[in-house]
């Protein structure tokens, strides 16, 4: 491979016959990239897949192209970085967007046609159809003998008890053939106690009759049928509204149900045909608009819940910002004053926090803080006789965030304007001493006019980084201490980025709420995207200010 | 400096330097903290800074060396040494991919003028401001159907891991393009008209130039693998499957109590190499780190 490229590196003018060879080879694979897109497509298509159909649309078309036009060298060499940063951050975002106007959740997580076949696959059991059952022990074996209401008497062969599940397993059910019998049992049924013990590999059977419903074990005594509960109902005397989805026939409370694609739920009718409040799960996903946009705002308590918690996020990215840029420009200045010796290693020294993974130094400062047994807690008590709450008190809970994101972001800064303070030139400096101007006079007029210009859209990055710093949080409080008084669980450190992680995982409310959380990330996205738009210009007009002193 | 500096600036030099003594000091008591818990016998976090008796059983945990039957039934739960190698194979795959996708794009980006390159840097740099899990609900969905179709990228995957990491190619190829556009166009020139082509400009000028820069990424992506943690947990269920920095937590969520002693030892452990090549590096690292302005 290596010596071959060299080769046609050493000698340039290689035949054209082998070229053009090369040429035919690439278009017979850019025809094969497009003969097996078109395949994909209509299997995806078939399935439903609109969105992984638009995207291996894309991604085929654009590396067919690729690899037809020879002039388009600059997106080859791009390309596989592109189609990475497609396929997963931008990709992701616009799906996000599009979550966001459905109701998708974990109750509303099928598609129609799925939740409609789940339905009809439900049972319920007759309780007019009983069966009195006893078990009866045949050796290592057991046998049931069933009775219905009209003395008709049924069997099955003598059967191993299925085995118990595992833990994570769900259980397996084991169908047993019923017999009708005249026969009268081989002996004494089993006392109840006996069938306790035995209760749950009884719940696993499923007795079949031919031409009947299965039955299944309800209480201790009785075997009932399972019939299906709902069906596909084609009319009704209901005076229906012009509605176009499936009715469907509860048999056992011999009721009416209709799809209602405002909420993504069957629900039940009245007399008038209108939808009652009653519904049945699960729901499917459905296009709500932009109601998830609104709910964002009206979650009635919640509502205050959220003001807080965007109050908070402004307030530790702002903060953090100030704290690590005054702290960072503090320790610069003493580093770089001349009379300070061992600049390096006390460089090094101020940067370990820099160097210690992240994770690992926030898990560290979780033990620190410890109420009970943390060096913080004791040092305080050493000093001053007082033991902080610092995890179930929400102030305090706030300020051991922002004090060990102070810890991990210092550093940075403190780099930076070492940088930059050494690029401003040491005559402004001996002129002012000339002057007999003090310490703060040399840093309101001198220092920070000279680096403010590089570092605010630095300081800008900080707030977006921050705005969003979703480590520091999950692992120091994860998100606590949780607000009283609000019904959904939402922590008083909690950021947006934390909160939506709530949402989705379901923490926050209870179920998982996919739709609710993209609605509150495109806020998020739009926030972000104009702050770096804003950043964007800063660092614009910078660069042609820059340019126009250059020339 | 033509000024005199009397004893008032002396005084001045010496409280800067008890400053700093006790800042420093603060700043690193908590992992000194760390190491003198994981030498200390039993998992309980308060005790002396200097331990009275030195234990071993923490660093025999981390490296799996059980001396009793019962020992060994807790080491298992916690396989420090499978999750540290779980880690370092993510974070080198990670690594190695967005190094060669970056430097191409670098190259093209930095060299080639080509339709729409302006505008498509800046919409990477906007994009590239967006934390990579915001997206998660879609990230989720992506990587259950995509393991619909290949099982080695599917939910509870390494690949799938990877893949999502290797997304953070981005903030890499502004560094990687503002080395190439430092560099001498003379040498390209030349092997032009010998008539290299582009590809062959990339490897055999661009890319041993560019080493160093090269390096610096290559450590700063293979830390952030290896320390990312947020798409690891929402990614990997299978315990066997966690990294450290994911199996790490399982330290501190016990039923029966934290097991501080052996989160500081796995700590320990899993800082050190990182941190020590921060540390030595530190010229290179912090030019890079500071240089792009796209970090995390």
């Amino acid at each position: 491979m290596t010596i071959s490229t060299s080769m046609t590196l050493s000698s340039p003018h290689s035949s054209s016959n082998s070229l053009s060879f090369k040429r035919f080879l690439v278009l017979l694979l850019a025809g094969g990239i497009l003969l097996s897109v078109a395949y994909a497509l209509v299997h995806l298509y078939a399935m439903g897949e609109y969105a992984i159909a638009i995207v291996t649309l894309i991604l085929g078309l654009s590396s067919a192209y690729l690899l037809y036009d020879q002039a388009a060298t600059g997106w080859r060499f791009i390309y596989p970085a592109m189609v990475l940063v497609f396929l997963l951050m931008l990709f992701p975002i616009v799906y996000s967007v599009t979550i966001a106007f459905t109701n998708y959740s974990s109750k509303n997580l099928l598609t129609y046609e799925r939740t409609v076949s789940y339905l009809l696959e439900q049972t319920y059991a007759e309780k007019a159809e009983r069966l009195r059952f006893s078990l009866h022990a045949v050796g290592e074996q057991h046998q049931l003998f069933l009775k219905d209401k009209h003395g008709n008497q049924f069997a099955t062969a003598p059967f191993n008890l299925p085995d118990k599940p595992k833990d994570d397993e769900l259980a397996q059910l084991m169908e047993l053939p019923l017999q009708a019998t005249s026969e009268s049992p081989p002996n004494e049924a089993l006392k109840m106690r006996d069938v306790i013990k035995v209760r749950s590999a009884l719940k696993q059977l499923r007795l079949t009759r031919e031409g009947e419903a299965p039955l299944s074990m309800l209480g201790m005594r009785e075997f009932l049928p399972l019939l299906p509960q709902y069906e596909v109902a084609s009319d009704t005397n209901l005076p229906l509204p012009d509605r176009s989805t499936d009715l469907l026939l509860d048999k056992q409370s011999n009721r009416y149900l209709q799809a209602n694609y405002d909420t993504g739920f069957f629900a039940y009718l009245d007399e008038k045909g209108d939808f009652t409040d009653d519904i049945v799960t699960p729901g499917f996903v459905t296009q709500v608009g932009f109601a998830n946009f609104l709910d964002v705002f009206g979650m009635a308590e919640e509502r205050w819940a959220l003001l807080k918690i965007t109050l908070w996020t402004i307030s530790f990215a702002f903060l953090t910002v100030l704290m690590q840029f005054s702290l960072g420009m503090l320790l610069a200045s003493i580093l770089n004053w001349h009379r300070i010796k061992g600049q390096r290693i006390l460089r090094t020294l101020l940067i370990v926090p820099f160097a210690v993974p992240g994770f690992i130094s926030i898990m560290i400062f979780r033990a620190m803080f410890n109420t009970d047994f943390g060096e913080v807690n004791a040092l305080l008590e050493y000093l001053f006789g007082v033991k902080l709450d610092w995890y179930y008190n929400p102030w305090l809970a706030k300020l051991q965030v922002l004090l060990v994101n102070l810890w991990l972001g210092f550093p940075y800064f403190m780099l930076l304007c070492m940088g930059m303070l050494k690029s401003i030139p040491e005559d402004l400096y001996e002129a002012a001493n000339m002057d007999g101007a003090g310490t703060w006079y040399k840093l309101r007029y001198i220092t920070l006019p000279m680096i403010i210009k590089p570092i605010v859209p630095l300081l800008i990055l900080s707030f977006t980084f921050n705005f969003n710093n979703f480590n520091v949080i999950f692992l120091l409080t994860a998100g606590g201490p949780m607000m009283e008084n609000v019904s959904a669980q939402i922590g008083d450190t909690q950021l947006l980025i934390h909160y939506i992680y709530g949402l989705v995982k379901g923490h926050t409310l209870g179920y998982e709420a996919y739709g609710l959380g993209s609605a509150l990330s495109a806020y998020l996205f739009l926030f972000i995207a104009s702050i770096s738009l804003w950043q964007f210009w800063l660092t614009r007009e910078k660069t042609k200010s820059r340019e126009a002193v250059e020339v | 400096m033509a000024m005199v500096e009397g004893k008032k600036s002396n005084i001045k030099v010496w409280l800067a330097y008890l400053f700093l003594a006790v800042f420093i000091t603060g700043l690193i008591y908590p992992l000194l903290a760390m190491v003198s818990v994981s030498l200390r016998p039993g998992n309980l976090l308060n005790g002396p800074l200097i331990p009275e008796t030195i234990s071993f059983e923490h660093w025999r945990l981390v490296f799996g060396i059980a001396q009793t039957e019962q020992e060994q039934a807790v080491f298992d739960k916690f396989p420090v040494l499978l999750w540290t190698w779980n880690s370092v194979k993510i974070a080198l795959a990670t690594s190695t991919i967005t190094l060669l996708f970056a430097s191409m794009a670098a190259y093209a980006f930095a060299r080639i003028k080509f339709f729409g390159s302006k505008w498509l840097l800046m919409a990477l740099l906007i994009i590239g401001l967006f934390p990579a899990f915001s997206g998660m609900v879609a990230i989720r969905i992506m990587v259950e159907k995509l393991g619909y179709y290949v099982p080695a990228l599917g939910f509870d995957t390494h690949g799938a891991l990877i893949l999502l990491y290797v997304g953070s190619v981005l903030g890499e190829v502004w560094l990687i393009k503002g080395y190439i556009e430092s560099l001498d166009p003379a040498l390209e020139e030349a092997a032009t008209m010998d008539g290299a082509n582009r590809w062959q400009i990339l490897r055999y000028i661009i890319i041993p130039l560019s080493v160093p820069i090269l390096v610096v990424n290559f450590v700063l992506s293979f830390a952030g693998a290896f320390g990312e943690f947020i798409l690891a947990s929402l990614m990997l269920t299978t315990e066997s499957k966690y990294t450290l920095a994911l199996g790490m937590q399982s330290f501190l969520y016990q039923p029966y109590g934290q097991m501080w002693g052996d989160f500081a030892a796995t700590a320990i452990f899993a800082a050190l190499p990182i941190t020590t090549v921060f540390l030595i590096g530190q010229k290179w690292l912090i030019s890079g780190l500071t240089s792009g302005s796209v970090k995390g």
